[in-house]
Parts: C-alpha cells; sequence; structure tokens
C-alpha cells in the first residue's frame, strides 16, 4: 500500500511542501493575532463592542472553509494572498472570542484593586489584565494552529495549500502514497504547534496549575 | 458590479434551481450527507463518551487518540476513504462520520464527566437507582456541553460535506468545484453563498433548540437545571 522508494525519491518536494505548509499557518496565525490585538485594544476604548464582536465570531466561523476562500477569490485571485487572508480571518475568530472571554473571565475585585491603587487603563490593561488573561490567549493560540494545519490543506483547491498538494496529487494519479505521507504530516505537524504552544503556555505562565 | 450582476442572473434561471444538478438537488444531497453523518455519529459517540465517562478505564486514552482525530485535515481523510473503499455514498459517508466523532465524544465525556460528585451523592442517598440518576442528573447538567459538541460536529460537517465534492461527490460543494474548473464566477460565488446560508440556519436553529431544551428543563423544575 505504501511505496517507500517514492518517499525516497521525492523527499526534496515533500521537505518544500511542509515549508510550505509551516509559512502558511504561521503567517495566518500571526496576521489574525495582529488584527485580533487591534480589536482587543478597540473594546478597551469602547467595552460595550466586545459583546456584538464575540456573536459576530461565532457566526463567521460557521462559514465552511472552502467558501470563504471561494469568495475571497474574485478579489485576490489563486493567489497565497487568498489563502493568508482566509486563514487570518479563521485565526482572528478564534483567538478573539477567546482573549474576550479570558478578560471578561478575569475577578472583579482584582480589577478595583488596580483601580485603587491608581494604575491607568493602559496600565490595568498591561499589567493586570493581560497577564491575567494569558492562559486563555495561548490555549486560543493552540486550538488555532491545530484548526490552521488543517485548513491549510484545504488551499490546495484553490492552487496553495502545502501538504494539501499531494491529496490532489494522489487522488489525479489513483496513488495512495502521496495522500497517506501527507496525512501523517499533517497530523505530526498539528501536534508540534500544539506542543509548542502548551510549552509555551508551561513557560509563561507555570502558576496555572 | 459585474459580479453581483452575475450572481443574481445566476440565481434568477429556473433551470440553475430544478433539474438533475439544479440547487434544490443538491441542497437535498448535501442535507442528506450530513443529517446520515451526523445520525450515526451520534449512535456511536454518546452511548461511547457516556460508556467512558462511567468506566474510567482507558478513557484517557481514547479521548487523546480522538484529540489526534481533530488535527486530521478533511480532505485527506476524504480522498483516503475514496481510495482505500472507492467511489460510493457510502464511502463519503464514512469519511464524514469519523470526522464528527471527536466533538460528540469529547463533549459527551466532559459532559458526565464534570458532574459535581457532590450532587450525585445527594441523588443516591435520595435513593435514586443508576439509571434514573443518569437521566434525571447526569445528562440534564451535561447537555449544554453534549449540545455544543453536536454543534461545533454540525458546522465541520456542512463544511467537509462541501469538500467531498471535490472527490466527485454531490451536494453544494459541486456549485463550487465545477465553477472553479470552468472559471464560472457567478456559479462559484453563488454556489458559496448557498453553502454560507446553509450554515447560518443550521446554527441558529440549533440555538432555538438549546433555548428551547434549557427552558423545557427549567419549566419542569423536576431537575436541577444548568443555568
Amino acid at each position: 500500500m505504501i511505496d517507500w522508494s517514492w518517499i525516497v525519491e521525492n523527499w526534496q518536494q515533500i521537505g518544500q511542501l511542509l515549508v510550505d505548509h509551516i509559512q502558511l499557518v504561521t503567517l495566518g496565525l500571526c496576521t489574525g493575532m495582529l488584527l485580533a490585538g487591534a480589536m482587543v485594544l478597540l473594546t478597551l476604548w469602547q467595552p460595550g463592542l466586545a459583546r456584538p464582536m464575540i456573536y459576530v465570531c461565532g457566526i463567521l466561523f460557521t462559514i465552511p472553509s472552502l467558501a470563504l476562500f471561494i469568495l475571497i477569490m474574485p478579489f485576490t485571485g489563486l493567489s497565497k494572498t487568498t489563502a493568508v487572508i482566509g486563514l487570518s480571518l479563521y485565526s482572528l475568530l478564534i483567538v478573539l472570542q477567546n482573549t474576550l472571554a479570558g478578560l471578561a473571565s478575569n475577578p472583579a475585585d482584582v480589577l478595583e484593586e488596580a483601580r485603587a491603587l491608581g494604575y491607568t487603563r493602559m496600565q490595568r490593561f498591561l499589567g493586570v489584565e493581560l497577564p491575567l488573561a494569558l492562559p486563555a490567549l495561548l490555549a486560543g493560540l493552540r486550538t488555532t494552529s491545530v484548526t490552521l494545519v488543517g485548513l491549510v490543506t484545504v488551499t490546495a483547491l484553490i492552487g496553495q495549500g502545502g501538504l494539501g498538494q499531494l491529496f490532489i496529487t494522489g487522488l489525479a494519479q489513483s496513488f495512495t502514497t502521496p495522500v497517506a505521507v501527507s496525512l501523517v504530516l499533517t497530523v505530526i505537524l498539528a501536534l508540534c504547534f500544539d506542543l509548542l504552544f502548551y510549552s509555551i503556555n508551561q513557560w509563561l505562565v507555570p502558576w496555572v496549575r | 458590479m459585474n459580479m453581483i450582476a452575475g450572481v443574481c442572473l445566476w440565481f434568477s434561471l429556473p433551470d440553475n434551481w430544478l433539474g438533475d444538478n439544479g440547487i434544490l438537488t443538491r441542497l437535498t444531497e448535501h442535507i442528506y450527507y450530513v443529517s446520515l453523518s451526523l445520525i450515526i455519529a451520534c449512535a456511536i459517540a454518546l452511548p461511547l463518551g457516556v460508556l467512558l465517562a462511567n468506566y474510567r478505564k482507558g478513557a484517557q486514552v481514547a479521548i487523546g487518540l480522538f484529540n489526534i482525530g481533530r488535527a486530521l485535515p478533511s480532505l485527506g481523510v476524504v480522498i483516503l476513504a475514496i481510495m482505500l473503499i472507492g467511489y460510493e455514498t457510502s464511502t463519503v459517508i464514512i469519511a464524514l462520520v469519523t470526522m464528527s466523532i471527536p466533538p460528540i465524544l469529547t463533549n459527551t465525556y466532559v459532559g458526565i464527566d464534570q458532574v459535581d460528585s457532590s450532587l450525585k451523592q445527594a441523588a443516591r442517598s435520595m435513593g435514586m437507582r443508576r439509571l434514573q440518576m443518569f437521566f434525571q442528573l447526569e445528562l440534564p447538567l451535561a447537555f449544554p456541553l453534549i449540545f455544543s459538541g453536536f454543534r461545533s460536529a454540525l458546522v465541520q460537517l456542512i463544511a467537509t460535506a462541501t469538500i467531498a465534492a471535490y472527490a466527485g461527490f454531490g451536494g453544494l460543494g459541486r456549485f463550487l468545484i465545477d465553477g472553479l474548473g470552468r472559471n464560472d464566477t457567478p456559479q462559484i460565488v453563488g454556489g458559496a453563498l448557498l453553502v454560507l446560508a446553509l450554515a447560518i440556519v443550521s446554527e441558529w436553529l440549533c440555538s432555538m433548540m438549546e433555548t428551547l431544551m434549557v427552558r423545557k428543563w427549567q419549566a419542569g423544575n423536576a431537575e436541577p437545571s444548568a443555568a
């Protein structure tokens, strides 16, 4: 079922696709995080925006990935930009939802104490609220990265896709090996990202558990 | 503007709605794939989750395995299923079921497992039998979490069923894939809008259902409600 010699012959191509895959995930994750950060700052300025934002994120998240990529396509074509915009949008949704939920669950008495100590709004956010919400934020990043690793393969249908391209190749040639290789590598990559954010979490917030 | 006009035109042609490859046929296929897989996945994952929560042995291993399943890319699962089983409707159903078991199973397990043990003791000391305790205490308390697992499975299924069209199956994804192949933008966008509408409507139906269930349990007041 598995043609090992194919893997040996094509390892360079597989490696290149793996690098592409990681690149797409990282780009999507970083852009999504920046956007989420901007939106969180917006809620600091207008706290009333938080609830509608979470609501809109929930609705947007139900959009099937392929439909989302395809709806962006008329504007940016079959390019990497299309893939990155779609991926960033998904990561924005998960990260924003988690961060806002984390910020909202901060204990009120701690926030009041900070105010009583004379913290300004920004100082309170950076010095108290953000560190307290860090576990929620990192949990969001963890989920996002695992989701994105899977989503990147879908962008193979619009000409990108990293390892996802091996699915297309495999189906076109009725050849199981590329499909299996890609499936295994994607899962391993997802687990690596999961482990990475788990360790960052342990390192940054060792007081949790 | 041109694109919007094209999409409107695509939606306005009756041929696109009726007929063998029309919107109605594709929509029915899509709903059929999704609902059948969801029913099968629930039939497997719900009892299994309850079982795992009751007999803790092996639960961690099973949940861990299913978490790996969550990282499986849907496109790959669908394509691998076709290569191993062949082109049949059952293939796509098997792939979809595989994708939707993890969220339902994990949430059922966690939901039942996290029920407050003092409440369970109270129920036992009131003379409730095991089954009574399950239906009157554990299930109502775990319901919100189980239902949210069901919802995320549904959303994921609608998305994955779209991707199944790439491998030659029906469903609304056909419009996306065929449109891409023919470079027919109105069809692509129209198809994407249909999938979007289906996802949002089913999500809305779910939230209505949840509200109704919670209200029913609260009104009955026979069981301790989660809210």
